[in-house]
C-alpha cells in the first residue's frame, strides 16, 4: 500500500519546521555579508570563538571520560540507590542554566562548600577563569551523554560480555574490549551533543566564570552583550554558532547515527 | 469633573486625574543603580499620587533596557545612567520629554571577606601587579557604569585588562558578587557603595576627584499618559532630589 | 581432572536438582527436550549462573560451594564455552576473535596470533583470519567459535547445542570435524544437545535431564 500522509498533517508538520526554519534563515538573510570579513577578524570576534572551541571541545572530552563510566555504572547496577543518582546526574539537562552557575558557586566560588577549602588552603580561586568556563560546560553537557551512552549499555548484548568473561577477561577487560567498542555509535552521538551544548552554554557559565573578553569571555556571551550595543555584529557571531551547530549535527546523523 | 477616588489621602503636587482613564499603574525601566532608592520612595510617590495605583518595575543595565525599550517593549518611563544609552531611545523617537536629574561618582566596593581588603587603597591597588591574585570586577564597558570604570581607569594610569579579571553586565551584578565574597573588590558607584556600607556587607575606598568621573542620570516620559508624566515630574522633583542626594548619596545633577 | 556437580541448579522459576560428573577424556551428553534447563547448566558450570545449593569442584578445586560459600569467577575457571548463539566478536575480525581469550589471559599478541592461526587451520578454515563474523556461513561462523574455546586448551569444554546455529547442509561436515576436534582434545567435555544424532556420533555417556 502506498504510504500516504494526510494533509492535515502535513499543514502541521510545515508550520512546525516553519517556525524553527524561519528565525534561523532570517539571521541568514540579515547578517550584513558586505562586512563579514572585517567582523570576523575583530580581535573580540577571534578571541571569543577561540574560547568557545577550546573550552568546548575540552568540557566534550571530560564529559566523554568520566561520563562513559558512569554511564556503565547507571546501566550495570540494580540497586535503588544508584536510579536516584541517574535523577541527579540527568538533573543538570532540565534545570535552567542559570540555576546550576548559582549552584556551582555555592559549592565551587571562594566562599562555597568545596571552593573555600581551595581558597584558603590551596590559593585556587575558580570563579572567573577559564577553568570556571569548562566546569560549567561540564555541568550542563555531560548529562546528555550520559544519557545517550547508558541507553546504549542497557541495550547491549550482554551475551557477548558473558562469553568474554568465559574465555578468561576481567570485568574491566570486558568492559574496554568488548563493551565500550558496542556503545562506540552512541558515544560519538553523545560527544558531538556534549559538544554542541557546551558550545552553546551561556547561564551557567556567565554566572560562575563571568565573562571577559579575551580570557573567558564565549560566543554566546559575546552574542549576549553585543546585543545592545553592535546589533550587526552580534549577528555575524550568531551565525558563526548556528553554522557550527548545524554542522555538528549534520556530521552526526551521516555517520554515527545511521541505524543498523 | 471625575476624579479617581481616594481614601483619605492628602493631595500633594498634581494629582486630580483629569480624566477617569488617567488612573492606572505605569512600567518603569530603570538602570540598576536606581534600584535602592526607586524602592525607597515607592511608597511616599503612590501614596502622594493616587492616581497611579501601581508600579512595575524592570531594572538592569540602561545599555540593555534601551534596545529593549527600542525594540518594542512596553514601558512608560525610562531612567538611565548616561546620556549616551537615553540618546539611543531618543533617535528611536521613542522618548517624549528628557531630564537630566543627577549625577552619580565612582567608588572602590571591597569585599570583607577578601584578604586584599586592608591592601586596596587606589585605584592603581587593584591590579595583579601589586596584589598578586586579586580578582576584581567592573561593569562591561557599554553599559554608564562600565564607561565611567573606563575613564577612571586610565585617568589612574593603568587599564582595564590590567585590572579587571570579569565583566558584569550590570552595576547590580558587579555588587552582588562583590557582597557574596566571589570578588574582592569592583569598581562601583558612589551610591551603590554607599548603601552596601550601611548595610556592612562592604567597605568603600574613595577615588580622589583628580581620577574621578561622574555620570548623568536621565529620565523621560515614553508614552504620553499622564501618569506617565507624574511620575517624571517627582523624579525631577525637589522632594526626590533631597532623597537622592541626602540619603542615597547620589549628586547634583 | 574431573568435574562434578551435585547440588541444585536454577535460573529464574526453573530449578533441577542434579548429580554428575565428567572426567578428562570423557564426552558426556546432557539431553532433554527444551526447556528442561541444559542451557542453565552450561552457564552454572561456566560461572554465570550460581548454584542454588551443593557444589561443584574441579578436581579438588572448589568452584562453586553453598557449604564453605566459595565462588570462582568465570574468567578463573578452567573451562572454555562454545554458546548455542556462538556470541563471537561482532567488531573484531576472525582471527581477534580467535586470539581473545589467549590476549585476556596474558599471552604475548604475536604468539596468541600463531596459535590462533594453527587452530583455525585445523577447523578448516585457514586463510580467514582477516574476515569478519558477519562476513561468513553459519558454518564457518560455528568453526571459529569451536576455535576460539578448544585454542585455550581448557580443562573443561562446554558445547551448547553446538549444531543448532548451523544450517543443514553445512551440519554434516560439522558433525565429522567435532569428534576429530575432540579425540584431539585432553580434558572433560560436556554437551548439551537434544538431537539424538549429536549424541551417537560424540558422546562417549548421555545424561537425561
Amino acid at each position: 500500500m502506498k504510504q500516504r500522509t494526510s494533509p492535515s498533517l502535513k499543514v502541521l508538520a510545515g508550520i512546525a519546521a516553519a517556525f524553527i526554519a524561519l528565525p534561523l534563515l532570517s539571521i541568514l538573510v540579515r547578517t550584513p555579508w558586505s562586512d563579514l570579513g572585517n567582523m570576523l577578524s575583530q580581535k573580540s570576534t577571534r578571541d571569543a570563538l577561540s574560547i568557545s572551541l577550546q573550552t568546548s571541545i575540552i568540557a566534550a572530552l571530560i564529559s566523554c571520560a568520566f561520563g562513559v563510566p558512569l554511564a556503565w555504572l547507571l546501566a550495570r547496577s540494580q540497586s535503588r540507590g544508584l536510579s536516584a543518582l541517574r535523577v541527579i546526574c540527568i538533573t543538570p539537562m532540565v534545570l535552567p542554566p542559570v540555576v546550576g552557575g548559582i549552584a556551582l558557586l555555592t559549592a565551587f566560588g571562594r566562599q562555597g562548600l568545596v571552593g573555600r577549602f581551595l581558597y584558603d588552603w590551596f590559593d585556587v580561586s575558580l570563579p572567573f577563569t577559564r577553568t570556571a568556563v569548562v566546569m560549567a560546560q561540564v555541568f550542563v553537557a555531560m548529562p546528555f551523554l550520559v544519557l545517550a551512552v547508558e541507553a546504549s549499555f542497557r541495550q547491549s548484548d550482554k551475551g557477548l560480555e558473558e562469553a568474554a568473561r568465559t574465555m578468561g577477561a576481567s570485568p574491566s577487560r570486558v568492559f574496554f574490549t568488548v563493551a565500550l567498542p558496542a556503545a562506540r555509535p552512541a558515544i560519538m552521538a553523545g560527544l558531538a551533543l556534549a559538544w554542541a551544548r557546551s558550545l552553546g552554554e551561556f547561564g551557567a557559565s556567565i554566572t560562575f566564570a563571568g565573562s571577559f573578553p579575551g580570557r573567558t569571555q564565549t560566543l554566546p556571551m559575546a552574542v549576549y552583550e553585543l546585543v545592545s550595543v553592535d546589533y550587526r555584529l552580534s549577528l555575524v557571531l550568531s551565525l558563526v554558532l548556528i553554522l557550527i551547530s548545524v554542522g555538528v549535527l549534520a556530521a552526526m546523523r551521516d555517520r554515527w547515527m545511521v541505524g543498523r | 469633573m471625575s476624579g479617581c477616588s481616594s481614601g483619605s489621602r492628602q493631595s500633594s503636587t498634581s494629582d486630580a486625574c483629569k480624566e477617569p482613564a488617567a488612573k492606572g499603574s505605569i512600567v518603569v525601566m530603570a538602570a540598576s543603580s536606581m534600584v535602592n532608592v526607586l524602592s525607597d520612595v515607592e511608597k511616599t510617590f503612590l501614596t502622594t499620587h493616587p492616581c497611579v495605583t501601581g508600579i512595575t518595575y524592570s531594572y538592569g543595565s540602561s545599555a540593555t533596557l534601551a534596545t529593549q525599550i527600542v525594540n518594542g517593549s512596553p514601558a512608560d518611563v525610562f531612567v538611565s545612567a548616561s546620556e549616551a544609552t537615553m540618546n539611543t531611545v531618543k533617535n528611536a523617537d521613542k522618548t517624549v520629554t528628557i531630564n537630566v536629574f543627577a549625577k552619580n561618582t565612582a567608588e572602590i566596593m571591597v569585599s570583607p571577606a577578601s584578604r586584599f581588603a586592608s591592601k586596596i587603597t587606589d585605584v592603581t591597588s587593584l591590579s595583579d601587579s601589586v596584589n598578586s591574585g586579586i580578582t576584581v570586577g567592573l561593569c562591561v564597558e557599554t553599559a554608564p557604569c562600565g564607561t565611567l570604570a573606563n575613564s577612571i581607569v586610565e585617568k589612574a594610569g593603568t587599564s582595564r585588562n590590567t585590572i579587571a579579571d570579569t565583566e558584569s553586565p550590570s552595576v547590580e551584578d558587579l555588587i552582588t558578587k562583590i557582597e557574596m565574597g566571589e570578588l574582592d573588590a569592583g569598581i562601583v558607584y558612589h551610591s551603590d557603595c554607599k548603601y552596601a556600607e550601611s548595610r556592612n556587607v562592604a567597605t568603600c575606598v574613595v577615588i580622589p576627584s583628580a581620577v574621578n568621573s561622574t555620570n548623568g542620570y536621565y529620565v523621560a516620559a515614553l508614552t504620553s499618559r499622564s501618569i506617565a508624566q507624574q511620575y517624571v515630574d517627582y523624579i525631577n522633583g525637589s522632594e526626590f532630589k533631597s532623597v537622592l542626594q541626602s540619603k542615597f548619596g547620589f549628586l547634583a545633577p | 581432572m574431573s568435574i562434578s556437580l551435585n547440588g541444585v541448579v536454577g535460573r529464574g522459576d526453573f530449578e533441577r536438582v542434579l548429580k554428575f560428573s565428567v572426567s578428562d577424556g570423557e564426552v558426556l551428553a546432557i539431553t532433554g527436550p527444551n526447556g528442561s534447563g541444559k542451557s542453565t547448566v552450561i552457564h552454572t558450570l561456566a560461572g554465570l549462573i550460581p548454584m542454588r545449593s551443593g557444589q561443584l569442584m574441579a578436581d579438588d578445586i572448589t568452584w562453586d560451594s553453598s557449604t564453605s560459600n566459595t565462588w570462582v569467577e568465570p574468567e578463573h575457571r578452567t573451562c572454555a564455552v562454545v554458546f548455542q548463539d556462538l556470541r563471537l566478536f561482532p567488531h573484531m575480525n576472525v582471527l581477534a576473535n580467535v586470539a581473545y581469550g589467549l590476549r585476556a589471559r596474558g599471552m604475548h599478541k604475536d604468539e596468541a596470533e600463531q596459535r590462533s592461526q594453527k587452530m583455525l587451520e585445523r577447523v578448516g578454515l585457514k586463510s580467514f583470519e582477516m574476515r569478519r563474523p558477519n562476513n561468513i556461513s553459519g558454518g564457518e561462523r560455528q568453526r571459529v567459535a569451536l576455535a576460539r574455546a578448544l585454542v585455550l586448551e581448557p580443562r573443561v569444554l562446554l558445547l551448547d547445542e553446538p549444531l543448532s546455529a548451523v544450517d543443514t547442509a553445512s551440519r554434516s561436515g560439522l558433525r565429522e570435524l567435532l569428534p576429530e576436534l575432540l579425540s584431539g582434545f585432553a580434558g572433560a567435555t560436556i554437551l548439551v544437545t537434544h538431537d539424538q544424532k549429536d549424541v551417537e556420533a560424540l558422546a562417549t555417556a548421555t545424561f537425561g535431564l
